[in-house]
């Protein structure tokens, strides 16, 4: 059972702020798709299923961070910056 | 540097650094575990004719299973990089089960066949235990937060395995010296050697020429000789009648041996290796089981220190290597001779290295946030540490806690330890299941960080019903309002009145930020 602990900054500016999606790096993503196909639990300060895992833009591959709208965050109840578990 | 083994080709030079670590880390139990029951005069032919055999029979099943587990997630995964889980004897269970029931049993008045005939049941109940640990255990990794396993792990690992291996290296700084800051200056500063020799294994070979050269090894043969595993079913069976009074000491420890294995197996998750937990635990209690149907009287169970391995390019070869090892030891008695070919501190250098991770995996593999539940988490393991040796330290003069001292200060060592300013009382509260202990502490202050004090309030909870029937903080299991752990209980539950009533009301009394940096 794959797990992965990212740090989250904001989303991407053209990406929707309602969208349920969290951007990852490609390494994280493809073990992640492997195990749990491309959608994911993801634990903050409260859990939210069903988010859907997308590549991070070639930028920002080496940066050990994740993105997310901030309706996401919201749900997540955590602030940028905080990290988050993949699950 | 790999060289093809099969379709998983997966041996590795690093996999000789985990031999070093699991065989030789577990053949120092054999000989406690021999010397522990020489001292309640059970005879040769018990204890290298059946338990020992039997003990070499459930680790090397274990090795062997975790090899195939191994080869399977490889496979499955495509990757060379695999790691298996280390097998090996549960340290505090062992000594739960030669203090807490076999020397019991022998001061009953039994004799040493009766004795190991009903050492063999509470070994083989265990390992049922352990498994139908298996099928709850995966349910209690999705409920508790994954720093109060990392940390737990983290904590056995400081107390056990880093302060053990620092302590080896200072009790011989002439041998231990060199020999640990070569694999300090490999394995944490990244210095290799140009054919990518791993540092671990060059260590430990300069340890034992050094050790020769010093004339720190001294040969012993005196444990050779031939002797088969013997299938002892009929002796477990007949063993059961004699357990009965034993269960509220078997089932608490076996609690605490399929936990041991849950956050284990979540350290190796951690570092990579997606293992099963259930299938584990189930693995774990099945080699119990069967190693007690050949005479072993302690259980299987995973190993710490797999994320220590990884990193030194361990892979899966080391296990079956052990597991082959085991065997040889069991049949010719090989365990005394590669005891004293090994010297402690060489041993321990993989420990060392090992914990370190470990403790380092627990901090970056969390939320930082959650750095303060990993903090408490350590605590408990500590209580235990300082038990262990105020334990050892006294029964070297003759004087044995189990036997001697209480919780409560009734009997004349506790009293002058309490005198004389030892925090004596808190610290058996806190070492009987201090695994147990340190999950429900991290867990609650990760949910209390995380503005779940209705979550903190079901673990205090369970935290109080876990203390009044003596899960914790008692040596065996209880019942009743007299009992030691009966003010644990009530303690733990007015900590949950108090968040719950905090969750309830902090909306409207108080200013709770999202996020706060207490750090």
């Amino acid at each position: 059972m794959d797990v992965k602990c990212v740090r989250v900054l904001r989303s991407y500016e053209n990406a929707k702020d309602s969208e349920r999606v969290i951007y990852i790096d490609e390494a994280a993503r493809y073990a992640l798709i492997k195990q749990w196909g491309d959608s994911v639990m993801v634990r903050g300060r409260r859990d939210v299923k069903n988010v859907q895992i997308k590549a991070l833009k070639e930028l920002d591959q080496d940066g050990f961070i994740a993105r997310a709208s901030q309706a996401l965050i919201d749900e997540l109840y955590i602030e940028y910056g905080e990290e988050v578990l993949l699950i | 540097m790999e060289r093809t083994l099969g379709h998983a080709g997966l041996f590795r030079p690093g996999d000789l650094g985990g031999v070093v670590y699991s065989y030789f880390g577990n053949i120092i139990n054999f000989i406690i575990i021999a010397y522990a029951l020489q001292g309640i005069g059970w005879p040769e032919s018990i204890i290298y004719g059946r338990v020992i055999p039997g003990l070499a029979v459930g680790l090397m099943l274990g090795c062997l299973a975790y090899a195939w587990q191994g080869y399977r997630l490889a496979k499955k995964t495509g990757r060379k990089d695999v790691t298996a889980l280390p097998s090996g004897v549960s340290t505090p269970a062992m000594f739960v089960y030669l203090y807490g029931v076999i020397y019991p049993l022998h001061y009953s008045g039994l004799s040493p066949e009766v004795c190991w005939m009903a050492a063999t049941a509470a070994c083989f109940l265990g390992g049922f235990i352990e498994i139908l640990g298996g099928f709850i255990g995966p349910v209690i990794r999705r409920l508790i937060p994954r720093v109060a396993m990392l940390g737990t792990v983290a904590g056995i690992g400081l107390v056990w395995m880093a302060t053990a291996g620092l302590f080896e290296v200072y009790h011989d700084p002439i041998l231990g010296m060199p020999v640990v800051i070569i694999a300090i200056i490999g394995l944490i500063g990244g210095y290799v050697f140009k054919k990518r020799i791993p540092m671990l294994l060059v260590s430990v070979v300069f340890g034992i020429i050094w050790a020769l050269f010093l004339g720190r090894v001294q040969v012993d043969t005196s444990t050779l000789g031939v002797s088969l595993p013997i299938l002892s079913i009929g002796a477990v069976f007949q063993g059961f009648k004699y357990i009965i009074p034993f269960l509220s000491v078997i089932i608490p420890i076996e609690v605490y041996n399929f936990i041991e294995t849950m956050d284990n197996v979540e350290s190796a998750i951690a570092a990579g290796d997606e293992y099963n937990v259930g299938q584990t635990q189930i693995i774990d209690g099945a080699c119990t089981m069967v190693s007690a149907l050949f005479g072993s009287v302690v259980p299987n169970t995973v190993w710490l220190g797999h994320a220590g391995l990884k990193k030194s390019e361990t892979g899966i070869s080391y296990s079956w290597i052990s597991a082959i090892l085991y065997a040889l030891s069991s049949v010719f008695g090989l365990y005394g001779f590669m005891n004293s070919l090994m010297p402690a501190v060489v041993a321990s250098i993989t420990f060392l290295w090992c914990a370190m991770l470990m403790l380092v995996q627990a901090y970056t593999d969390v939320p930082r946030r959650h750095g303060a539940a990993l903090a408490i988490a350590l605590i408990p393991h500590l209580a235990d540490g300082l038990y262990t040796y105020v334990r050892d330290a006294l029964g070297a003069f003759g004087i044995y806690l189990e036997e001697t001292l209480t919780m409560n200060s009734s009997d004349e060592i506790s009293q002058a330890m309490i005198n004389y300013g030892v925090v004596w009382k808190g610290v058996v509260a806190m070492h009987s299941g201090a695994i147990i202990t340190s999950i429900l502490w991290a867990t609650v202050v990760a949910f209390i960080i995380d503005r779940r004090l209705d979550k903190a309030a079901i673990a205090f909870v369970v935290a109080s019903v876990l203390s009044f029937f003596g899960f914790i903080h008692s040596p065996a299991l209880v019942f009743g309002t007299a009992t030691m752990s009966f003010p644990y209980a009530v303690g733990y539950l007015l900590a949950a009145v108090i968040c719950y009533a905090i969750h309830l009301g902090h909306k409207k009394i108080m200013d709770v930020p999202r996020r706060y940096d207490y750090v």
